[in-house]
């Protein structure tokens, strides 16, 4: 492609035929070359700028623009398309001084226009305001940029009647069917969202098919269609994003990621900055790493999505980088006040002081707590008012932000709680449970830490299965979609309680839906019963009775194929390790035949876990030693230390 | 570090707020992208020889004076 031979006399219809076909970058190579020998060429630069603009390279499309102003002062357009080109590359003070220069009568209408715009995208919402209010009335693009600007002043409902009535007028078009869903995405109407985003991708599917919707998910490799006007017109990209952000927050995380994959391919420099931002957030399961690295570069970029900096923070604190975050945090106190709610920057503040001084963190979260449960007191009085009233759609309403109150809250109450929880100190986590009980009784989480709390308390196992209990019930048929720890609880639990008929019974019902699990998928790992195995092996082990926790060890890991993982790896070692600490103390006897037994397992271990990593690698991390971070490494260490004590 | 070995410790969850997801502002009604200007390209990009022919051919004789 670089080079292009020019046949004399076909130089006009090489080209402009290339510009028919959009295929721009291949008119930019040449343009550029002829531009090399004609550096003043007002029809070089001018079709360049074309190409560019169409290729939405904006910054380069200016530089062109701008050289034709200064070479053709006398061309109003070449000044009007150079400040044109600065918004667009979001340089919103140099465009507003260059469409200040201009100053032919017959553009005043766009000029204005412009200018509105420029203020727009620089957040100055009260000039852009006052400008669109210049604009004649009657045209529809007057009603869509009001629309806009009621947006961001979270009017939402009179935005979306603002972009359906300027619709009304124009007929559909792409833009104005995503700002409408967009607004209904703000308002949580998550299915209106959803049916306007359809018609988007339809109607980009039908105008253009050019444009590989859906391709990569597929799983065909698709050239970039590059960012082209076209793409922008469809409102493609928007829509797809639009989409993937409505199922993140309904937590179909698959659908969310496929949402992304579906978009018109691009390759990842191309891609704008929200797409790259949802592209690292929806991914961090599976590459925490990159999803890190995009929301760092993002933080660089100008401008980026505002949820770009919450979000690394949380990042930073889920996957406990609490250093980086204190000192991220501390780099861009410029950026705080701008991106960060009140909330939210006490939040991170009190969970990073948590590692350097729980005391002042516990008083910074309780400060918090007692403003979240002021609000969920008055918000459980409107809620009743509301019902007094009988007036459905203000009980809805005012549900939905009781909710939203109560979602504020838990991370702050458990935070508090956490502080006590790291002391072993569970007489006091149980007492803020108890004091958290009128809001919280109904809630997941909470009554999840409950149960945690009361199993941990040596004597209130009767307590601790009247939590887990209900938990398992409720997914009885599914059982294996409880957390294994939960299942494990409360086996021993009922053990404890000598309610073993209960525990065999659970046992016996996890063990059938993992015999089912292995029947449709042989490889996939499942660790239910394994889990629950371990921590009843382990409970023996604690309380002195080796030959028989040890033999539960053994037993759950079996087989080793399917059961060996980091975590089954860390519980079964851990028993091991005391064992071998009381021989070597000669505080307990063990038979010859338990010890071969031992032995023979930790063979198996090591036979089998070549592949199985002990530590999982952290994502901001070097990675660890491959051949040390493996269980075959450890199996063989346990073993050596058994045969030194025989 | 060294303990002894208890019961298994579940994991207390301690949820973090939302991680939010990013989506494009609604935009404001844009001018129309900038219109393609015509040329005549053979003429802009012939090279010196060529354009100096057609020079030549287009001069009569009255052209002679700006021509030299």
């Amino acid at each position: 492609m670089a080079n292009i031979q020019l046949k004399e006399g076909e130089v006009t219809s090489t080209i402009y035929g290339m510009i028919k076909d959009q295929r721009y970058s291949e008119a930019v190579q040449i343009l550029n070359v002829q531009l090399q020998s004609y550096p003043s060429s007002r029809a070089a630069l001018s079709l360049l700028g074309y190409c560019l603009y169409q290729m939405q390279d904006f910054i380069n499309a200016a530089d062109c623009y701008e050289q034709l102003t200064v070479l053709h002062p006398e061309v109003e357009e070449y000044r009007l398309y150079y400040a044109q080109s600065l918004n667009k590359a979001c340089l919103y003070e140099e465009a507003m001084k260059v469409s200040c220069q201009i100053d032919a009568q017959q553009y005043s209408v766009k000029i204005n226009k412009l200018q509105a715009s420029i203020k727009y995208g620089a957040d100055d919402l009260p000039g852009a305001k006052s400008l669109v209010e210049n604009c004649p009335s009657d045209d529809p693009d007057t009603e869509v940029n009001l629309g806009c600007l009621l947006f961001k002043e979270g009017r939402y409902v009179e935005a979306c009647s603002k972009f359906t009535a300027a619709m009304q007028v124009t007929g559909y078009k792409p833009d104005l069917a995503y700002n409408i869903a967009l607004c209904h995405y703000m308002m949580k109407q998550y299915s209106p969202a959803l049916r306007h985003i359809a018609n988007v991708i339809e109607g980009g599917i039908k105008e253009h098919p050019e444009l590989s919707v859906g391709m990569t998910t597929e799983g065909l490799d698709v050239r970039s269609v590059g960012n082209t006007l076209t793409l922008h017109e469809t409102a493609l990209i928007e829509a797809f994003n639009l989409k993937a952000a409505i199922e993140y927050q309904l937590k179909n995380f698959d659908s969310a990621k496929e949402a992304l994959t579906d978009m018109p391919p691009r390759s990842e420099e191309e891609l704008d900055v929200v797409t790259l931002h949802n592209v690292a957030l929806m991914n961090m399961d599976n590459s925490p790493t990159a999803g890190f690295e995009k929301l760092q570069f993002l933080l660089q970029q100008n401008p980026f999505p505002p949820e770009t900096f919450g979000n690394l923070l949380l990042l930073y604190l889920k996957y406990e980088y609490f250093d980086v975050a204190a000192d991220v945090l501390a780099e861009n106190a410029h950026l705080t006040y701008k991106f960060l709610t009140p909330y939210l920057y006490d939040f991170i503040e009190a969970v990073i002081t948590r590692q350097t001084s729980p005391e002042e963190a516990y008083r910074k979260l309780d400060e918090m707590a007692s403003k979240q449960t002021e609000a969920l007191r008055k918000l459980t009085k409107h809620v009743q008012e509301c019902r007094i009233n009988r007036d459905d759609e203000a009980v809805k309403k005012s549900v939905n932000e009781y909710d939203d109150a109560l979602e504020k809250y838990i991370p702050v109450l458990m935070q508090q709680a956490k502080i006590y929880w790291d002391r072993e100190n569970y007489v006091q986590v149980e007492k803020l449970f108890r004091k958290s009980v009128e809001f919280c009784n109904e809630h997941d989480v909470w009554k999840l830490n409950v149960a945690h709390v009361l199993f941990m308390q040596d004597g209130k196992w009767k307590e601790a299965t009247g939590f887990y209990e209900p938990i398992v019930r409720k997914h009885y048929d599914n059982i294996l979609s409880v957390s294994a720890i939960v299942l494990a609880n409360l086996c021993v639990s009922y053990i404890m309680t000598s309610a073993n008929e209960e525990a065999e019974e659970l046992m016996r019902k996890i063990e059938k839906e993992e015999e089912q699990l292995a029947y449709e998928d042989p490889d996939k790992k499942v660790y239910h019963l394994c889990i629950v195995n371990l921590v009843i092996g382990t409970l023996y082990c604690a309380k002195g009775n080796y030959e028989f926790g040890i033999s539960r060890v053994i037993k759950s890991l079996e087989p080793y194929q399917r059961k060996l993982g980091p975590d089954t790896w860390y519980y079964a070692k851990r028993c091991f390790l005391s064992l071998i600490e009381n021989m070597a103390k000669h505080m307990i006897m063990i038979r010859d035949q338990v010890l071969l037994e031992c032995i023979a397992f930790l063979d198996c271990c090591e036979m089998y876990g070549k592949d199985v990593k002990t530590v999982t690698d952290q994502p901001l991390d070097e990675p660890l030693h491959a051949g040390r971070n493996t269980v075959t490494y450890e199996a063989r260490h346990l073993k050596t230390l058994f045969l030194k004590l025989h | 570090s060294h303990e002894q070995l208890g019961v298994i410790t579940p994991q207390f969850e301690t949820p973090l707020p939302p991680l939010q997801p990013a989506v494009i502002p609604p935009q404001f009604r844009e001018l129309p992208a900038p219109s393609l200007d015509l040329f005549d390209l053979d003429e802009q990009f012939s090279t010196e020889k060529v354009r100096l022919a057609q020079i030549t051919n287009k001069c009569g004789d009255d052209d002679l004076e700006y021509y030299v």
